[in-house]
């Protein structure tokens, strides 16, 4: 065994154990390609220096391939279901099948042509579990992941794909190192047999009558199984190298039932984008190349088995995320850091333009007259009294215009005057007139533009003289209302009482023979007054 | 993948990591952000100031000019107890000169204590609060014309701006008496006295 220790570990590293029934080569896999190759043999020396190893080695995740004789096939076909039912018809299937091994794994290969179209399986089994047992007790012991378990077979299919072989029956023929000679027969790209057989040491055998007698065994397995028809021929694609490769060439000639490809090791290495020479003809490294490039999902490894690597991968996802938040967190405290000294420079540059101006404005203030308050409150101050002045009210003019409004009645005489001075034309003095601002016809309009404020006001008075003649009362009253409010800015003018209520909806007594004394104490009437204080007034 | 299954010395390291970036980067935003909001709060101070103190400079001239143009005013209305503080004192003199000239039969009044006032018309108030007196007088008068007189002597004569909210005049007999001594009419007003001052600060010349 030959063993170089790497303490450098990359999250793209990985391994490929190649497992056979007498041995085990473990391939590592770094920068795109594989580097070194380690051989174990399945003997208590071989699973002990396995083990050193495992310890040794950083612990990166392994990708299992199994070549075993004790794999098996069969087709199977079930109701076409999805979902929970497929997966239960699926495992009571396996448990039919294969009973005595955890490792079985179902593939899906189409649907039948005719009847119910019933879902087409491949069910492949490690039939002997013992094989792998001993090297993955000693993975799970070491706790190193295990991303999945393969069978060679399986991954000989991404092989095909990589040459582009397209054949109906194809049958491909590879050697490997560590367990024999494996014959792998394809239908229409899916996987239908495989057959691993032992393989005499090269050099003492002819390789290739031997070779020819194994395709012919597997010919005649393949037509009794009838995967194979009598009028189908068969394409076998041999993998070899070198002088062996020339034998076959010699030996082997196509016939009407098979037509033989060979095909170089090399040049098959060179189309999956293997780096290096191959000097024989096995191809243990170049499946293992195929595995670790691109794996498949995994195939018979079971959860317990691949917990390892679910933790390795979120472990990485762990680590990745740590590193993209200081990543993102740096940024973004660089961007606001950058931003704060932005704030700082512009801040320092706003203290001495305002430290400057300051200087000058204080400069130039020592020259002006020192007040009380700031020039611009002076102003607002002056200001504010001149519009307070505007608003001042007395009842002047409202007795002014009553005086004059009584000039032509010398027996109306004034008892009682309620003002007020009001922003609202229509608000109440108080004194009977509150029913006036009830009604909606009586309602002034606000005008702002016009009047500063408003005087209301209510005049009570009597008749006196009275000689009894209420309808020369009535009229004098209804005259004065007339005449005052024909005076300018009076907005209204409202009888609220006369001295004699003659509308139908009050009760009406008394005698018609009253004395004048009698009836003087009655004669009252009562007046409203909204007189508009006009702007160019004040 | 079951939680009993997990093995915790697998992930010890990578979790530990993971908190201390955690820790690390929540650490560093805190930082740079407080940094930041700090250093915007300065600039948009400075900034501010540098605003004012420029516009200030700017308007020296205006401010001259105003100064020249009302402080002659503002002073007048201080004295005349109209900004700053009242004068209850003289507005009580004049009160009492006015009924001794007016010869009032009576004069009674009540003055309530100074509170703020809002007015219900637009006024641009700037730093300023209004204030309201209100006064209440009872008057006994001879002749309507008194009431008028009255208001006019403490419009000339008392320091202060006031507007008369209401008033009630009544006659107290319809029949002329020769009782010259005797009220013919009662007169209750009310009065607003107004002054305006700082708010929160007194104006002293």
């Amino acid at each position: 065994m030959t063993l170089s220790l790497k303490s450098k570990s990359e999250f793209s590293n990985k391994r490929v154990l190649y497992l056979s029934a007498d041995k085990a080569l473990v391939y590592h896999w770094e920068k795109g390609g594989l580097t070194e190759s380690f051989v174990f043999h399945a003997d208590p020396a071989g699973l002990e220096n396995f083990a050193r190893y495992l310890y040794e080695v950083p612990s990166t995740p392994f990708y299992i391939m199994i070549d075993v004789v004790e794999e098996e096939y069969r087709l199977e076909t079930i109701p076409h279901v999805m979902g929970r039912d497929r997966k239960a018809l699926l495992a009571r299937k396996k448990d039919r099948l294969f009973r005595n091994t955890p490792y079985c794994h179902a593939k899906l290969q189409g649907r039948e042509k005719e009847g119910r179209r019933d879902d087409i399986f491949l069910f492949s089994a490690i039939t002997n579990p013992d094989i792998p047992a001993p090297w993955l007790k000693l993975l799970l012991n070491a706790k190193v992941p295990i991303a999945g378990i393969y069978s060679l077979p399986a991954v000989s299919g991404i092989l095909l794909k990589k040459l582009g072989i397209t054949s109906e029956n194809t049958l491909l023929v590879t050697m490997q190192s560590a367990s024999g000679l494996r014959q792998t027969f394809y239908k229409e790209k899916n996987l239908k047999i495989s057959r691993l057989a032992k393989m005499p040491r090269l050099s003492t055998t002819p390789f290739a009558p031997y070779l020819e007698g194994e395709i012919e065994k597997i010919h005649r397995y393949l037509s009794s199984l009838r995967l194979l028809q009598n009028d189908e021929s068969l394409d076998v694609y041999i993998i070899c190298q070198g002088s062996l490769l020339d034998d076959v060439r010699r030996q082997f000639r196509d016939t009407d039932q098979i037509r033989y490809h060979l095909l170089d090791i090399n040049e098959v290495s060179t189309a999956i984008g293997f780096k290096g020479q191959l000097s024989s003809p096995y191809v243990d490294a170049i499946f293992s190349h195929i595995l670790a490039a691109k794996p498949p999902a995994n195939e018979y490894a079971s959860a317990n088995e691949v917990r390892y690597y679910t933790m390795h991968r979120g472990r990485i996802g762990m680590l990745v995320a740590s590193l993209l938040l200081l990543l993102v967190s740096a940024f973004w405290s660089g961007f606001n850091l950058i931003e704060g000294l932005t704030y700082q420079q512009n801040q320092v540059d706003a203290r001495d333009k305002a430290n400057f101006y300051d200087a000058r404005y204080r400069s130039a203030k020592e020259r002006l007259p020192k007040t009380a308050v700031e020039p611009y409150d002076i102003k607002v101050a002056v200001d504010l009294v001149d519009v307070l002045n505007k608003h001042r009210a007395t009842p002047l003019d409202t007795m002014l215009l009553v005086s004059k409004g009584l000039e032509n009645y010398p027996n109306l005489h004034v008892q009682n005057v309620n003002w007020i001075a009001a922003s609202d034309p229509n608000k109440t003095v108080g004194k009977g007139d509150e029913k006036d601002s009830l009604s909606d016809s009586s309602i002034i309009e606000l005008d702002e533009d016009t009047y500063v404020y408003y005087q209301i006001s209510v005049i009570e008075g009597y008749v006196a003289p009275f000689d009894g003649n209420y309808r020369l009362a009535l009229d004098k009253v209804n005259n004065l209302a007339e005449e005052l409010r024909k005076m300018a800015h009076v907005k209204r003018v409202k009888i609220l009482a006369l001295p004699l209520d003659v509308s139908s909806e009050s009760n009406l007594s008394g005698s018609a023979d009253l004395d004048k004394k009698s009836a003087q104490r009655n004669v009252v009437f009562s007046l409203k007054i909204v007189l508009g204080v006009p702007r160019e007034n004040v | 993948m079951k939680t009993s299954n997990i093995d915790w010395s697998v992930l010890r390291g990578s979790l530990s990591t993971l908190i201390i970036c955690l820790i690390i980067s929540a650490g560093m935003l805190f930082g740079s952000f407080y940094y930041r909001d700090e250093m915007r709060t300065e600039f948009t101070k400075e900034d501010q100031r540098f605003k004012n103190v420029s516009r200030k400079y700017l308007a020296v001239d205006q401010e001259e000019k105003m100064i020249l143009l009302h402080y002659p005013r503002f002073k007048y209305l201080y004295q005349q107890g109209v900004i700053g503080k009242e004068q209850r004192l003289r507005w009580l003199e004049t009160l009492r000169t006015s009924s001794d000239e007016l010869k009032l039969p009576s004069l009674r009044y009540n003055i309530d204590s100074r509170e703020s006032f809002t007015p219900s018309f637009p006024a641009n108030q700037g730093l300023y609060q209004i204030y309201t007196s209100s006064m209440k007088l009872d008057l006994g008068l001879l002749h309507e014309n008194d009431l008028l007189l009255l208001l006019n002597d403490l419009e000339q004569k008392a320091n202060g701006l006031y507007s008369v909210s209401s008033c009630n005049l009544q006659r107290k007999e319809k029949s002329i008496t020769r009782d010259i001594d005797r009220a013919k009419l009662d007169a209750k007003c009310e009065l607003l006295w107004f002054t305006i001052d700082m708010a929160g600060k007194e104006i002293v010349l």
